[in-house]
């Protein structure tokens, strides 16, 4: 957010011309400039007369208007803009999770917990300004401004409140749009990719939708059927990736992997049921994997190439092969 | 009478189009206009790129067997000619909404139809003229039972 238009140093100006003893009871006027000087930017009337309304009602702030002298004042000296009662231990956790945020990307979440985020982070540098900001210690994966992230709100509050959800999907495979009418239940992050779980009311049954093929949903009144199919968490419980492929049920799955990639199988399992069966001396060895294939799966082991070998079953391993060699 | 304040959204819309591309996805009904949602798609253009698309601005909704005419006022996702919206190539997409006058909420049977235009002195008829085939859609079907409120 531009400094500009950010609410909460207006506030701070706000309170601190307010507070200011040498000068007392600032007009509206007064109180404009002493916003313009914290942020470089004049803001409106209108804009400054509702920061004081909701720093009356978002924090409680005793301003009143003095009539006789036409001018604002606080009118209980002990009140503070920001008096919450943290130790130092407090602050000091408080610090480390928001430059953890700060280096991760609140807009990583949401937009709305962007803006929450933006906030905390603003009162942080006023208070801390020698905060270790501009210095980014953590590199996340995640690409911004990805198509659909902006529906990210509204499924979360479908999700929370159970409201079905009219959305428009383009099928990138079917190279198609189809309309639907779909309740959704969980919010799945997979590979840096966001997607809705939904029941499906014209599959009767559970889908994934990609965020990135969603066109302007819309939230309806009608039912909410969300619960009548399984969970949605349990769902995903057997899957590696979010798209199952039809018709494939649990099954076992059994690899050779060589030498040189024991290391990343046993440092990043690539799944909660990943087993080791053997171990050679050589370091040749075989895992065991309990799933329901997806095909997600299949690209990832078509990308360890010759370093893999599926033994079980064969029609995974022909699978993987054909795609691999296509 | 008094005016309905509610907004109503049809997820699935009997129509009859000229083809399946574009299709006509959904149509939103408010007290103050009506949007109607399409989506189209590239694949199986002549076009090496996908081509272009367009609506004229005299498109008009209508009632069918009716003398009564709802006019565009607005479009998203679609350029008004002589404007037009590019694609980059065969696998590209658009999802584009056209907003007319508010049509009765209750049941009907309604047409929209794209006038023919000249540009450059060659006719083109109908928005997606890179294949040359018409917008216009028939028998587009208003039951309000298969209504949803928002």
């Amino acid at each position: 957010m531009p400094v500009t238009k950010n609410p909460y140093l207006r506030y701070k100006a706000i309170d601190a011309r307010l507070r200011n003893r040498q000068k007392p009871l600032p007009t509206l006027l007064d109180l404009i400039q002493a916003c313009a000087k914290e942020t470089d930017f004049e803001p409106a009337l209108d804009t400054v007369v509702k920061d004081i309304k909701n720093m009356r009602i978002s924090f409680h702030a005793p301003i009143e208007f003095n009539y006789t002298k036409k001018a604002y004042e606080y009118t209980d000296d002990t009140y503070r803009f920001d008096g919450v009662g943290l130790l130092d231990q407090d602050i000091s956790s408080i610090k480390n999770a928001i430059e953890l945020i700060q280096s991760i990307g609140s807009s990583r979440v949401s937009g709305q917990f962007e803006h929450a985020m933006e906030k905390v982070l603003t009162a942080y540098r006023e208070k801390f300004p020698q905060g270790d900001f501009k210095r980014q210690f953590i590199q996340t994966d995640a690409p911004r401004d990805f198509r659909g992230f902006e529906h990210f709100d509204l499924f979360f509050r479908a999700i929370k409140d159970r409201i079905p959800v009219s959305i428009v999907h383009y099928s990138y495979s079917k190279h198609r749009f189809t309309s639907r009418i779909i309740h959704p239940m969980l919010l799945k992050e997979f590979d840096n990719r966001w997607y809705v779980v939904a029941y499906s009311d014209e599959h009767n049954e559970i889908r994934t939708f990609g965020f990135d093929r969603i066109h302007d949903p819309v939230c309806v009144q009608a039912e909410f059927r969300g619960e009548q199919g399984p969970d949605a968490v349990a769902y995903f419980q057997h899957i590696y990736g979010v798209y199952p492929i039809e018709n494939q049920e649990l099954q076992q799955i059994i690899i050779d992997i060589v030498p040189q990639e024991l290391a990343y199988f046993r440092s990043y399992p690539i799944h909660e049921s990943q087993k080791f069966v053997s171990v050679q001396n050589s370091g040749r060895a075989r895992i065991e994997l309990n799933l329901i294939p997806s095909f997600e799966l299949i690209r990832l082991l078509r990308s360890f190439g010759n370093s893999i070998r599926i033994v079980e079953p064969v029609w995974l391993r022909n699978e993987v092969k054909e795609n691999y060699n296509r | 009478m008094k005016k309905s304040t509610k907004s109503y959204l049809f997820p699935h819309v009997p129509n009859e189009g000229i083809s399946d591309n574009p299709t006509l996805l959904r149509i939103t009904i408010t007290p103050s206009f009506t949007k109607v949602d399409f989506g189209y798609s590239t694949f199986n253009s002549i076009y090496n790129n996908g081509g272009w698309i367009q609506i004229s601005p005299e498109t008009y909704m209508r009632e069918r067997n009716g003398k009564k005419v709802y006019k565009l006022l607005n479009t998203n996702g679609i350029s008004f000619s002589p404007n037009k919206h590019y694609f980059e190539s065969q696998r590209d997409w658009q999802f584009y909404s056209l907003y007319f006058e508010a049509i009765p909420q209750e049941d009907g049977v309604y047409e929209i139809i794209e006038p023919e235009f000249m540009e450059d002195k060659e006719e083109i008829s109908a928005a997606h003229h890179v294949s040359g085939e018409n917008f216009d859609f028939f028998n587009i079907q208003i039951d309000m039972v298969k209504a949803v409120q928002i």
